[in-house]
């Protein structure tokens, strides 16, 4: 008897419960649909616009100069859609790291078209910042960055990535492909202030981040200004760029891998006395290092300023198969000078075979207050294990015959003034001569009549929109 | 949806209607069988009606029943390995139901009361033998005997000694190279929960080996047992009470030769409670960063505070480590409540251990192109480290005798263990070309409780066992301190110090939390019925598995604008280098707090399993058959805290068969072969699909919501002969084929490490396993000597998914396209020597095991995975008996101390990534029983 009760129990339950569920579902029928979770936010109060972010990106908008853009969390411009910033907008990146870091994320297949002037740039900084001292100078950290994602190629295995730092669960973080004319847009007169702070695993965020970045792309006249990590840094990709600024960031100033092939001019490095590392780390490729296309970036007209005779730091390291070419620049006040790395072998992929494929090259450069004044202090191979001193030798004399023919000048002021820990008293403008033995410039290039960055004789482009000459 | 339901409740009801069908009208024997000098059960015990072919043998609890008996009057037979046969006489006269109860005496009864506690040891180690040769299954066990003359402290300890078993870090038991997934641990048949985040399985080296009676592992599966194993299924059975009273204590000290008394031990300053093995709250979350902490320019009077609260101690400092020390105490009694036989048992156990290193080494290298002839150097730092272990333990058990049929018990356990870690790493980081120093301080607390209410019942030709039990585990990491920094000396000779996020993490303060609960109740009915003129059993029962699981975890960076570390941790956190109280505000603004928390990383998790059964043990003359089908349905909800993320979810049902043959070749000797299904499901952390980042480690590692559980066939061959009491000979042949299986890979798109799980597709293991124990006494000088041997020889294969393997071959066009699985080792080798004299009552045994190299860590792109490497492992224990209840012992632990090495290699050559020694124990002990 009691067998059957449950056994009925059951069955009634069954029912009911099936009942239940029927009647749900046509309730459903009639309710309207829920609001989009996916569609992004855009709260205004007064002239202050929070954007955040849950998946539908910006959209294809025009952000005006009449309000405040602020980002919470990372905002992205969808594959698809164009951004449009006037001149004279200011952005700014709400504190938070990690998955709460701010951040603007141009993905693959969009554009963002960001055209300052020298009167209106537009400016990314952080929120607490009132641009008008309300930020130190040395504050850095303080929100994300920028980051730019394309389908240019990359060298890497598989030929798309996921940009660092992103969650890989993330599509929209994804770079790298084919199309080495892809045009992500432009960015003119913008300054980029007070950023860096980590985005994820343990990852700051550079101040601006080229993933697989086209040719088809304008980057000019941009300030990265007091970033936690590096100024600029390409994963790979074709993008020319001039008018370049990294001022006061914590690592390096321009960072190159994965098989970046793109054309710089007119590039400045000033370094922290106290802070930042080398001032361009130029990598070839990470996995494999011998991916193709093989790396290498043309720069002519760098200045680069370092930190000081006893901070230890390098100007620059070529390695990981990275090469590359810089011509008519001025480097100085740096300890150490210009590594090129030997590893595996003298015929295995790395930054010497480059060198000796003539595919890194560095002629025609200014060095000065760099390590003692000295080629050989200078031009470095850096042998890393398992290469015998025998080979390390024979690398150095084939390195030192080469410099000793590039036109290079070790021991000639060219008459600039830099920060110290005690004096902020700095200027990039050479006073000594910077115009004699000149590379000739191939048809990319402006042809000028001085090395480094800086016309000693012509205006300062940097003037007006740059908190550096603030 | 509801279909998982409805199929549980169709099950109840099948089940309730066979529960009460008709009971065949014959008499039941029943009883127990006990040592009469220990009044331990006699597991394995032949019970049998002389002149029939009914007869049975009396189980793990020494009880037997013998049902099917007709009118008439008989000699009922009791005998054992190496004790006295004892016969009696009895007559049925109906339907009824008789008990005899019979204690017997070994055979050696003759000789002096010392003989007797050695007898009882090789029994102890007899019984399990003995459970083995008569299981339907194929089973390994050990016994709490064997534990106690194998010196091992631990259920983790003494596991490894069982045949094609591996522990891996001291705690997670890996049975035929199956590991964490395909390994599943019970406590007295119940689930227990998980102490890790990371793992499925409990951690075994949280059971002292006092409250352990035995250990069981089942390497075949039958339908009774949870399907989720491939590997073994471990069920560790705390103790019984005793017949009479019984007071038992112990203690031991001992000298580690890199610990103890060093003054150079690492340590930090904890709390006044540490040596309990929990924190007193001098590691809680500062009060004022308990609730929302303002960033940099939002409040910073506020966040001074906060950044003021946090304790300023981040690196180690040194202290001498004193011996290590442990003691015991047990008693229990039988006592009549009510008329009715009460038992108990009351255990109490305590343990701390000190361990140290500092010759230890870190590695890391990478494989930049296949031409390449060496693996490029990363990093390479030497290591040091202390280790505080604390673990005690209280058991309480007690048992009641409703009536001659029934008996109802009751377990409750608390285990509590703290492990406080100092650690100073400093080396040369070869990427970023700089020097680096890392101090990690970490404490860790684990806490486990159950409750287990567990009934038998007898009836005529019926027996019920059911339990019900609720268990509740914590594992918290408070305030997890981690300071690194670059050092460099610059051309005047000076120390400079930097904190430089860009390249290595900022100072970080990281707090986590785990709960986890339990709720298991099962039900299980034996029924006997008459087939062939033999009795057979059909046995079938429900089991309900409810889980759920709570992680969270908060971190704070410490921020610093100004570069103001110059080498004092405590000049750098000083009150007046914070925030607005250096001498530099406003134009500069000192160290300060950020919330680092990734909220995403916190999540809630249930599992809800039900399982129903039915098969049947039969007899065919020498053939035992056991054949029937377990079904389970699995149903795993996890959510994250942030509420964008996704969720992981997996619901099957499995329909899941066994067969078991066994051929008895002669009286002790078997022939097996076994066919089961059985099935593997993904951890919480595996289905998680959130990340959290090793800041201390290399990567970040996500789970994946998309992930199926897997299906494994198992086919099983054994042969066993026990020769002679305590000898045995068996061989093992094995095949497992995995579909699905789950497994570590690096995400190729990733522009960091990051390390997944996914499914592949298939995967095989076979193997082999030998297993050997023999008295020597054949050669008389050796008479006193008893060896034992086991041996396990096994090989896997899994795919690489397809996605890893491309960037793999992009490096190295020549690497293979499979692996060997996560964890399993190619071999597994154990054995023993043991001298045992009874006149002078010295019991001595050297112990030795080795474990062949395993994959330990999945490495990103070309360059090779990392394996744990063969350590040869050798322990002495000496005991010796003064009078009848003192015994000293003397322990010799990692008499070889080899190093504990994990490795790449390439082209021939081993890259270390990491190494240490962890020095010889040497420790001095007595016990005293009553």
């Amino acid at each position: 008897m009691k067998k059957i009760n449950l056994l009925f129990s059951f069955a009634a339950i069954s029912i009911i419960v099936t009942a239940l569920s029927l009647s749900s579902c046509n309730k459903d029928d009639v309710t309207v649909d829920p609001p989009n979770p996916n569609a992004t936010e855009y709260v205004e109060n007064g002239n202050i616009v929070t954007i955040t972010d849950h998946g539908e990106g910006t959209g294809t908008i025009t952000w005006t100069k009449d309000k405040v853009w602020v980002l919470n969390h990372m905002v992205f411009v969808n594959e698809g859609q164009i951004l449009t910033i006037e001149a004279g907008t200011i952005i700014k990146g709400k504190a938070g790291q990690g998955e709460d870091a701010s951040a603007l994320i141009i993905a693959r297949g969009a554009q963002v078209m960001a055209e300052g002037t020298a009167s209106e740039p537009i400016i990314f900084t952080a929120e607490a910042d009132d641009l008008n001292g309300s930020v130190a100078k040395n504050d850095r950290g303080l929100w994300g960055g920028v980051i730019l994602l394309g389908k240019a190629k990359i060298n890497t295995v598989p030929n798309i990535k996921n940009i660092e730092g992103i969650p890989t669960t993330e599509p929209r973080g994804e770079y790298g492909g084919d199309d080495d004319n892809d045009n992500s847009g432009v960015m003119k007169y913008v300054s980029i202030r007070h950023g860096g702070t980590n985005i994820g695993a343990d990852n700051e965020i550079n101040g601006l981040t080229f993933g697989a970045i086209g040719d088809g792309t304008t980057i000019e006249h941009i300030e990265v200004y007091a970033n936690n990590d590096d100024g600029y840094e390409w994963f790979g990709g074709t993008v020319h760029t001039k008018y370049m600024i990294s001022a006061y960031c914590k690592d390096d100033g321009f960072d190159w891998d994965q098989g970046y092939r793109g054309k710089g001019q007119f590039w400045l490095v000033v370094q922290d006395p106290e802070a930042g590392d080398r001032m361009g780390e130029l990598d070839g490729a990470d996995e494999p290092e011998n991916g193709t296309p093989l790396g290498g970036g043309t720069v002519y007209n760098a200045t680069w300023i370092g930190r000081g005779a006893d901070a230890g730091k390098k100007v620059m390291t070529f390695r990981a198969n990275g090469g590359g070419y810089y011509y008519n620049s001025i480097f100085v006040n740096q300890s150490k000078g210009i590594d090129i790395e030997l590893k595996g072998g003298l015929t295995e992929s790395c930054s010497y075979k480059r060198f000796t494929d003539g595919e890194l090259k560095i002629e025609n450069n200014i060095f000065y207050n760099v390590n003692d004044n000295t080629n050989a202090g200078i031009f470095k191979i850096s042998a890393k294990d398992g290469i015998s001193a025998n080979d390390e030798a024979t690398a150095q004399a084939e390195l030192d015959s080469y410099i000793s023919t590039a036109n290079n000048t070790v021991d000639q002021d060219p008459g600039l003034t830099y920060p110290t820990a005690s004096s902020s008293d700095f200027n990039p403008i050479p006073t000594g001569n910077v115009s004699d033995n000149m590379a000739s410039y191939p048809s990319d290039f402006i042809n000028v009549t001085y090395k480094g960055a800086f016309d000693p004789s012509g205006s300062n482009w940097a003037n007006g929109w740059t908190l550096l000459f603030k | 949806m509801n279909t998982i339901k409805t199929i549980n409740k169709l099950l109840l009801t099948i089940i309730l209607i066979l529960i009460s069908s008709v009971v065949f009208p014959q008499a039941t024997l029943k009883g127990k069988v006990t040592d009469k000098e220990t009044s331990e059960a006699l597991i394995g015990t032949n019970v049998f009606i002389k002149g029939t072919t009914n007869g049975t043998m009396a189980d793990i609890n020494g009880n037997f029943v013998l049902t099917g008996i007709e009118p008439g009057t008989y000699e009922l037979v009791c005998s054992f390995i190496s004790y006295t046969t004892v016969a009696k006489t009895f007559t049925v006269k109906g339907n009824e139901t008789l008990v005899y109860n019979f204690e017997l005496s070994s055979s050696a009864t003759g000789l002096d009361d010392v003989v007797v506690k050695a007898k009882a040891i090789t029994n102890s180690e007899n019984a399990i033998m003995s459970i083995q040769m008569k299981s339907a299954t194929s089973v390994n066990g050990i016994s709490a005997k064997e534990m106690t003359m194998n010196g091992d402290k631990t259920a983790a300890a003494s596991l490894k000694r069982v045949s094609g078993i591996t522990v891996q870090d001291g705690k997670y038991i890996y049975v035929r190279g199956l590991g964490d997934r395909y390994s599943r641990t019970d406590l007295n048949g119940a689930m227990v929960p998980s102490m890790d985040p990371e793992k499925n399985n409990i951690q075994l080296d949280l059971f002292p080996s006092n409250i352990v009676d035995n250990i069981m592992v089942y390497k075949t599966f039958s339908p009774q047992l949870p399907a989720n194993f491939a590997g073994g299924y471990v069920n560790v059975v705390t103790k019984k009470f005793p017949e009479e009273f019984m007071l038992n204590f112990s203690m031991s000290s001992s000298y580690n030769t890199n610990a103890s008394f060093n003054k150079d031990f690492l340590t930090y300053e904890g709390g006044k409670t540490d040596f309990l093995g929990f924190d007193d709250g001098t590691r809680a979350i500062p009060d004022a960063a308990l609730g929302n902490i303002p960033f940099r320019y939002q409040d910073d009077e506020k966040l001074d505070n906060i950044t003021r609260s946090f304790n300023k101690v981040m690196k180690p400092s040194t202290n001498y480590a004193p011996l290590n020390h442990d003691f015991k105490i047990s008693f229990g009694d039988n006592k009549k409540l009510f008329h009715k036989k009460l038992g108990y048992i009351v255990s109490y156990s305590y343990n701390r251990d000190f361990r140290y290193y500092e010759n230890g080494e870190n590695g890391r290298y990478s494989l930049t192109e296949s031409t390449s002839s060496i693996l490029q150097k990363d990093l390479h730092y030497t290591d040091r480290r202390g280790i505080d272990y604390v673990l005690w333990s209280l058991m309480a058990s007690a048992s009641l005798e409703l009536n001659d049929n029934s008996n109802i018990s009751l377990n409750l356990i608390r285990n509590q263990g703290g492990s406080s870690v100092a650690r100073y790493q400093e080396g040369w980081n070869d990427y970023h070309e700089v020097n680096v120093q890392t101090r990690t301080l970490q404490y860790s607390q684990r806490s486990f409780s159950a409750q287990q209410l567990i009934g038998d019942h007898n009836f005529n030709n019926l027996q019920i066992s059911w339990q019900l039990s609720h268990s509740v585990s914590k594992q918290d990491q408070p305030d997890l301190r981690f300071f690194t920094n670059i050092i460099e000396v610059n051309s005047d000779n000076d120390s400079i110090y930097i904190i430089d996020p860009a390249k290595q993490s900022v100072p970080v303060r990281y707090w986590r939390f785990m709960n986890e609960g339990n709720y298991d109740a099962k039900v299980d009915l034996t029924q006997t019925y008459s087939l062939f003129g033999n009795d057979q059993k059909l046995r079938y029962g429900l089991k309900s598995m409810h889980k759920n699981r709570s992680f969270s975890e908060r971190r704070f960076d410490i921020i610093d604008n100004n570069n103001s570390y110059h080498g004092s941790i405590h000049n750098y956190l000083n009150d007046n280098n914070i925030g607005m109280n250096i001498d530099e505000y406003p134009q500069k603004y000192g160290v300060y707090i950020q919330d680092a928390t990734q909220l995403s990383n916190s999540y809630n998790a249930t599992q809800n399993l039900y399982a129903a059964y039915l098969f049947t043990n039969q007899k065919f003359g020498n053939l035992n058959l056991l054949y029937g089908l377990r079904m389970e349905t699995t149903d795993i909800f996890l959510q994250s805290a942030k509420q964008d993320y996704p969720i992981g979810k997996l619901q099957n049902i499995d329909f899941l068969p066994a067969l078991n043959i066994t051929y008895k070749l002669a009286k002790n000797m078997n022939l097996r072969a076994a066919y089961t299904r059985t099935l593997a499901r993904p951890s919480f952390r595996e289905l998680a699909p959130y990340a959290s980042f090793e800041f201390a480690g290399d990567f970040t590692l996500i789970g994946n919501e998309n992930l199926k559980r897997t299906l494994i066939d198992n086919i099983d061959f054994r042969y066993e002969y026990a020769m002679k009491p305590g000898e045995l000979i068996s061989l093992d042949l094995f095949y497992k084929g995995f579909k699905n299986p789950i497994e570590r890979t690096f995400v190729a798109t990733a522009g960091n490490n990051e390390l997944t799980f996914m499914n592949s597709d298939r995967a095989d293991l076979y193997g082999i396993e030998f297993e050997f124990r023999k008295n020597l006494d054949f050669i008389n000088a050796l008479r006193n000597f008893k060896a034992g041997l086991n041996m396990s020889f096994i090989n896997s294969i899994v795919n690489i998914p397809s996605e890893e393997l491309n960037v793999i071959q992009a490096t190295d066009p020549s690497a293979a396209s499979y692996r060997s699985m996560y964890g399993q080792s190619p071999y597994i080798i154990n054995a023993y020597l043991n001298y045992k004299n009874e006149k002078n009552d010295i019991d001595a045994r050297i112990v030795y095991n080795v474990t062949g190299r395993r994959l330990s860590i999945v490495v990103q792109g070309g360059t090779p995975n990392v394996y744990e490497m063969p350590r040869n492992s050798m322990d002495f224990i000496f005991n010796k008996g003064l009078g009848e209840q003192f015994t000293l012992s003397f322990k010799a632990k990692n008499l070889l101390n080899d190093d504990f090495v994990k490795t790449y290699s390439y082209k021939g050559k081993e890259y270390n990534y990491s190494s240490y020694k962890l020095g010889r124990t040497f420790s001095l002990g007595i016990n005293y029983s009553f």
